[in-house]
């Protein structure tokens, strides 16, 4: 498929309609570059994220691609142009992500690892919105990582989603991270001085398999411990 | 403590990767592992130990007997001990720092009742990590968690109203289609008596500029003093 580099898709596994609808409707109010076409794809009934992904990337001829999650809220209105821009200026980088981590620690939690990047708003009860600012200097430069968050992932080139391997909801963004990687792909995640969304993650607690999905990642992707 | 020599290595590796911090709290520690801390991978930091008397205090009082305040604690497998793990935890956080961790093991803990205990360790910090180790877990707890702030805006109406107020809320802070919301958000809180006081607290703990969120509202929405 020859991709269209004046388009945009925002790529989504939707399975609650209100919270999608709240992130389409931030989606909806920013800013456009001119002559640049914006998609929204909405992908339901998904069996894991990474085969919803790729449904959606395979679907699409853009060639920038937004990956989030349906409870992400964009609020930086220039977010579209600062991201086009960024491919543009740096072709060998394929992947920025809003928040990441130099390198992955052995437990392959980009949270937990001793240098991270990016800035992000989280809502973990509606009563109350924190911001984490992950970086040492907020000065709109952009940092080069290992892996990001799975929130929010743009890409410029498309790399299969490993939906063979990850057949759940968890470790399939820092997978596909890994996978970037492999194909000898940037990833670079932005410090600017305010966070670019709200992640509505809510409290969350982790699901039975979560422990084997970090254990496939960890088997599959052990030359990047500590990388 | 019933450390193996493989969980001891495994130990100090999760603890780089942590990030310590400058001032460390150690209590139920081996010595292989203090040797570890104490080598040129953790130079610079400024190692507390607990003695056993101490110890002995601390699991009763669940209190750290100490007036300092700590970038990191690690208390080993003395949870055992605690009787009031809620006491604890508050104690605990108040000797952390601001980006402080609290770090325990737990041994030979059943993986379901870990996934139980998390909305409970969730009251007092944001980020929890849980790493299975041979035979136990490692526990990592940081980022105070503002429940107790929220308590009294959750003590008044529905869990979806104070959603519905949020969502306004937002949608104003960022332009997106603001008179509409004024208008919406102003009719809920007359319908549903919400008062000017109640708003102002939610602006402050859920906006990211509360004072322009305020602006808009109170000068441009028409949320004047005398409003309900």
């Amino acid at each position: 498929m020859k991709m269209n580099p004046n388009k945009v898709s925002f790529i989504t596994c939707v399975d609650n309609e209100s919270l999608y609808e709240e992130c389409l409707l931030y989606l909806r109010h920013l800013n456009c570059p001119e002559g640049m076409h914006l998609e929204y794809i909405a992908i339901r009934g998904a069996h894991s994220m990474s085969e919803g992904y790729n449904h959606g990337m395979r679907k699409s001829d853009a060639k920038y691609k937004v990956y989030l999650h349906q409870d992400f809220l964009a609020i930086n209105k220039n977010i579209i142009m600062d991201i086009v821009s960024y491919f543009i200026k740096h072709p060998e980088t394929g992947m920025l992500g809003l928040a990441g981590c130099e390198k992955l620690p052995t437990s392959f939690l980009w949270i937990e690892a001793g240098v991270r990047y990016g800035s992000i708003a989280h809502a973990l009860e509606p009563e109350c919105t924190t911001v984490s600012m992950y970086g040492k200097n907020a000065d709109d430069s952009y940092a080069a990582a290992t892996a990001v968050d799975g929130m929010f992932m743009a890409t410029q080139y498309d790399v299969d989603w490993r939906e063979d391997l990850f057949r759940g909801w968890h470790f399939y963004d820092i997978s596909q991270c890994l996978e970037f990687r492999r194909s000898n792909l940037k990833i670079a995640v932005p410090n600017p001085p305010s966070p670019w969304g709200i992640h509505l993650c809510g409290i969350k607690e982790l699901p039975r398999d979560y422990w084997h999905w970090k254990q496939v990642c960890q088997t599959e992707y052990k030359e990047f411990c500590g990388k | 403590m019933h450390f193996t020599q493989e969980m001891e290595l495994q130990l100090v590796e999760l603890l780089r990767d942590y990030g310590l911090g400058a001032r460390f709290l150690f209590s139920e520690i081996t010595e292989p592992v203090l040797a570890e801390m104490q080598t040129l991978d953790f130079a610079g930091v400024e190692i507390h130990i607990l003695e056993p008397s101490e110890l002995l205090q601390y699991a009763h009082t669940e209190k750290i007997p100490l007036d300092e305040s700590f970038d990191t604690i690690f208390c080993g497998d003395i949870l055992e001990c605690v009787q009031n793990m809620e006491k604890f935890l508050q104690n605990a956080r108040s000797h952390l720092r601001g980006n402080g961790k609290l770090i325990f093991v737990l041994h030979e803990a059943d993986p379901q009742r870990i996934q139980q205990a998390i909305p409970m360790l969730k009251r007092y910090f944001e980020e929890i990590s849980i790493v299975q180790m041979e035979s136990a877990y490692l526990v990592k707890m940081g980022k105070y968690y503002l429940k107790e702030k929220t308590a009294w805006l959750r003590s008044s109406f529905s869990p979806e109203l104070r959603n519905q107020i949020v969502i306004l809320l937002r949608r104003i802070e960022n332009d997106i289609d603001r008179s509409t919301n004024c208008r919406q958000l102003i009719e809920l809180c007359e319908r549903c008596n919400i008062s000017k006081k109640y708003l102002d607290v939610f602006i402050c703990d859920t906006m990211l500029d509360p004072a322009r969120v305020r602006d808009i509202l109170w000068t441009v929405g028409g949320v004047h003093e005398n409003e309900p």
